[in-house]
């Protein structure tokens, strides 16, 4: 039974973003944007049918899983670093709260951005561009899973960071470049000629994330599917255990 | 008046890597009770009540308030304890100053109307009511001190532990403050004040304890120490809380 004070907590960390979309939502939907302009309208029809799809078509479905990983890692990651380096920590910290009760909080938080920054692309695309859904179950079922594996990411993040840098940095020089690596632009069909890069695409787990939801949303996979999401149902499970073990020994919130 | 046990410290030890901060406390704070925690900067106050809040890790000993083990059965504790900090720590990103008092209540368990309605009562006690939409940017330092006082108050805690709650502030703010924090323990909440003014202490406190180097060095009534403390100079009882402190503070280092 979850109290009143978790939903307190999960309110204060959605409301943090609503309240400022400029610097949260509106962001990363421009950057798709920009995308979907320069790869899908301008470079795209140059490279013909991918897998049968249009290149639009495929790479948003990449769009969609990047922006979602980015605003669900970003969210606990910076929140918590934030709430740590100023003291207000203690509030939430000193409250009868149980420590499973802030971590979930945080987590479902980063993953209600996440799958919004996602659906705010999708939903406009397949209203106004037709693109497809093949499976509404599998759509959702990859965009809630890869979320909070990455929101309990953010928050590891969110409580090893000691400054901003810290903060930003596995986004930065992890997360970004294993994105773009994914396969979220390209089919692994179109690496097999460039062996590093495709041995570097099949060792992502990204490159399961991104094919998953290319599987909710286009019915097509390019890697087995059922050890794509047993590797991200591990990678989730060990991740939240990592959280749940920082949070009961307070770890960096207890001095 | 004070009467029965509700805090107690029972062989408290702080280790950090390199540093004892507090060494083996025992003490025993009275329900009602007006205690202070005096000492110069480093002598362990600050994690003393720290420790009892949640926000330290003990090394060894044990905490208990109202009978509830600070770490096994940490819920029930932060229940009964309001802490306002030394640190202006209030979650300023995007929350106006009622929002605050309203958030923090909720996270006690406080629903949102009746945690309004408190928020209300408190910034109109704490003339803070004329900021109520305004960001924490925007108060004085004053305001932000009661702010966290309000804020501590929100939950209606049995304990209050309030840490250099005037430091910084203006003799009129700190007049202002200690008619406040006089006001809860009246109705009957124990309060736990660390200070450096000692004539603060002198006036508010019931009990006070000395604290050095993580130690208690002394502790009794404000009367209780002047009477028993040999100042040089001076007939006993004779000298102010300020000389038997120093007094005290100069024979440790001595």
């Amino acid at each position: 039974m979850l109290s009143t004070g978790f939903y307190t907590l999960l309110k204060r960390e959605v409301v943090r973003y609503m309240k400022s979309p400029w610097m949260t939502i509106v962001p990363p939907l421009i950057n798709a944007v920009l995308y979907m302009i320069i790869f899908g309208v301008a470079v795209g029809p140059r490279l013909g049918d991918v897998n049968g799809f249009g290149y639009i078509q495929f790479m948003l479905a990449g769009l969609v899983m990047m922006t979602a990983i980015i605003n669900a890692y970003n969210n606990p990651a910076f929140s918590l670093f934030q709430a740590r380096w100023h003291g207000n920590i203690a509030d939430v910290l000193t409250s009868p709260m149980s420590y499973f009760e802030i971590l979930m909080a945080n987590v479902i938080a980063g993953m209600f951005r996440g799958i919004l920054t996602g659906l705010l692309i999708l939903v406009p695309a397949v209203a106004l561009a037709g693109m497809p859904v093949a499976s509404v179950f599998w759509t959702l079922f990859f965009l809630l899973l890869v979320c909070f594996a990455f929101s309990c990411l953010g928050v590891i993040t969110g409580l090893w960071a000691s400054d901003w840098d810290g903060a930003n940095n596995l986004l930065t020089f992890v997360i970004t470049p294993l994105a773009y690596l994914g396969g979220v632009f390209y089919s692994i069909d179109m690496v097999k000629g460039i062996p590093l890069l495709y041995q570097l695409t099949l060792l992502n787990p990204i490159t399961y994330m991104v094919n998953g939801l290319r599987y909710g949303l286009l019915g097509m996979s390019e890697v087995d599917l059922m050890f794509g999401t047993a590797l991200i149902a591990i990678m989730s499970i060990g991740l939240f255990a990592v959280c749940l073990r920082l949070f009961s020994t307070g770890w960096n919130l207890k001095k | 008046m004070p009467s029965g046990t509700i805090i107690s410290f029972k062989n408290f030890r702080k280790e950090y890597k390199d540093l004892t901060a507090v060494k083996g406390l025992d003490l025993d704070i009275k329900k009602g009770e007006f205690f202070g925690l005096l000492g110069p900067n480093g002598a362990g106050k600050t994690t003393t009540i720290s420790a009892l809040v949640g926000l330290v890790k003990l090394t060894s000993g044990s905490i208990t308030v109202k009978g509830h083990d600070s770490v096994k059965d940490y819920k029930k504790v932060h229940a009964l304890i309001g802490l306002a900090p030394q640190e202006e720590n209030l979650d300023f990103w995007f929350l106006n100053v009622r929002e605050i008092l309203v958030y923090h209540a909720g996270y006690f368990g406080i629903p949102q109307k009746e945690a309004g309605k408190k928020a209300d009562d408190l910034l109109k006690m704490m003339d803070l009511w004329e900021k109520r939409s305004s960001k924490v940017m925007e108060l004085s330092g004053g305001m932000k001190r009661r702010l966290l006082l309000a804020r501590a108050m929100m939950h209606g805690p049995e304990i209050i532990v309030m840490d250099e709650p005037t430091a910084g502030a203006d003799v009129e703010l700190r007049r202002k403050l200690w008619k406040y924090i006089k006001l809860l323990n009246r109705e009957g909440k124990t309060i736990i004040l660390t200070t450096h003014y000692l004539e603060e202490a002198e006036t508010l406190c019931d009990r006070v304890a000395i604290m050095n180097k993580g130690e208690i060095v002394a502790m009794g009534t404000p009367e209780e120490l002047k009477e028993n403390t040999k100042i040089k100079g001076m007939a006993a009882g004779k000298g102010r809380l300020e000389d038997v402190y120093m007094n005290l503070i100069r024979e440790e280092e001595s």
